[in-house]
C-alpha cells in the first residue's frame, strides 16, 4: 500500500515549459504596449468637444506635440515623443518633421501636426506652436479632445 | 571505484531543474506589466487648418469672398471668459449653446452661407474655451448637411511680444 501511494505523489509532477512559453510572451506584450502608449502622448487633462471626429487608429503621418499647462522648471512647455524642449528645440524639430514629408510642387509641407494640449494651457503657448508650424510651412493641424460620451 | 560509480550515476540522472522561483519573478513581472498598463484612450479630433497665407506677414492674399464671423474670446479681470460676435456679448453657463445659434443664423442668413470663421483669442484664454468654440462651429457644420464645412481660421496678431518670451 505505501509503495502505491508514493508512486502516485511522482504522477502529480506537471511539465511547465509550455506555461512558460505563455507567461514569457505575455510579458513580452505587456512591456511593448506600455512603451508604445506612453512614449508620444504626456499625461493632460484633454479639453471636451461633442463634436470632435475619433481618431483613426494609427496615423504615421501625425506629429504629435504636447502643450503642458505650466512650464517645467527649466521653463518648457513642450512635450513630444523625444521628452521636453524648449521653444528653439521645438522649432528645429518642427523643420526636420516638415522637410520629412515636403511637397516640392506646392511648396507646403504633407506632415500633420497633432496638438495636445491642457484644458488651462493658456491661448498664447499654443498659437505660438501654431506659428512655428505655419513658418515650416505645415498647416494640416489638429486638436486632440477627449471624446465626450453623452 | 565507488567514486566513479557514483560520478556516473549522477551524469545519467536527468538533469532536472527546480522551476518554482522562476515562475514566481515572471508572474510578479506579468503582474507588474498588467497593473501599470494603460489603455490607449481614444482621442477625438477636430480639424483646424492654418491659413496658407498667413503667417509672418500681417498681409492677407487673397480676399475672403464674404464678410467672416469674427469670435473674439476674452478674459475678463474675474478670469472669466467672455464670447464676442460683433457687439454681441455671451457669458454664463451657456454660452457656447448660444454663441452657436449665433452662428448658425448668421451663416443661414448670408447669401452663399458660407462665410469664413475667425477666431480671436485673447493670449490667456484657457484652451478649453478655444476648443469649445471649434466645437460650436463643428455642430453648425453639423446643421446643414450636404454642404462645405465652415472654414475656420485664427487671426494672426501682432507676434513680436511672443517671439521675445521664452
Amino acid at each position: 500500500m505505501k509503495r502505491r501511494k508514493s508512486k502516485d505523489m511522482e504522477d502529480i509532477e506537471m511539465d511547465m515549459t509550455p506555461m512558460i512559453d505563455v507567461v514569457f510572451n505575455l510579458i513580452i506584450f505587456f512591456m511593448l504596449v506600455t512603451q508604445m502608449v506612453t512614449i508620444e502622448r504626456a499625461e493632460l487633462e484633454l479639453p471636451r468637444a461633442s463634436n470632435a471626429e475619433e481618431e483613426e487608429v494609427e496615423d504615421k503621418n501625425q506629429f504629435i506635440v504636447n502643450i503642458h499647462q505650466k512650464p517645467d522648471e527649466e521653463g518648457r512647455w513642450i512635450e513630444t515623443s523625444l521628452g521636453k524642449h524648449s521653444w528653439a528645440e521645438l522649432s528645429q524639430l518642427l523643420y526636420e518633421e516638415a522637410q520629412a514629408k515636403f511637397n516640392e510642387n506646392e511648396n507646403i509641407s504633407d506632415r500633420q501636426v497633432l496638438i495636445r494640449a491642457d484644458i488651462f494651457t493658456p491661448y498664447r503657448m499654443v498659437q505660438r506652436v501654431m506659428i512655428e508650424c505655419s513658418k515650416q510651412k505645415i498647416y494640416k493641424v489638429s486638436f486632440a479632445t477627449k471624446i465626450q460620451s453623452e | 571505484m565507488a567514486v566513479s560509480r557514483s560520478l556516473e550515476k549522477i551524469a545519467n540522472e536527468k538533469a532536472d531543474m527546480d522551476m518554482t522561483p522562476m515562475i514566481d519573478v515572471t508572474f510578479l513581472l506579468l503582474i507588474f506589466f498588467m497593473c501599470t498598463l494603460h489603455f490607449k484612450v481614444l482621442e477625438g479630433i477636430l480639424q483646424a487648418h492654418l491659413p496658407k497665407d498667413q503667417g509672418m506677414q500681417n498681409t492677407s492674399a487673397e480676399k475672403d469672398p464674404e464678410e467672416p464671423i469674427t469670435v473674439k474670446i476674452l478674459t475678463s479681470s474675474r478670469d472669466v471668459t467672455v464670447v464676442w460676435v460683433g457687439s454681441e456679448q455671451f457669458e454664463g453657463q451657456r454660452k457656447f449653446t448660444r454663441l452657436f445659434n449665433k452662428i448658425r443664423s448668421i451663416v443661414q442668413a448670408s447669401p452663399n452661407s458660407n462665410p469664413p470663421v475667425v477666431i480671436d483669442p485673447d493670449i490667456d484664454v484657457p484652451f478649453q474655451d478655444i476648443i469649445s468654440t471649434l466645437n460650436a462651429c463643428r455642430r453648425v457644420d453639423e446643421t446643414r448637411e450636404g454642404k462645405k464645412p465652415l472654414q475656420v481660421k485664427f487671426a494672426a496678431k501682432a507676434l513680436d511680444d511672443l517671439e521675445d518670451e521664452n
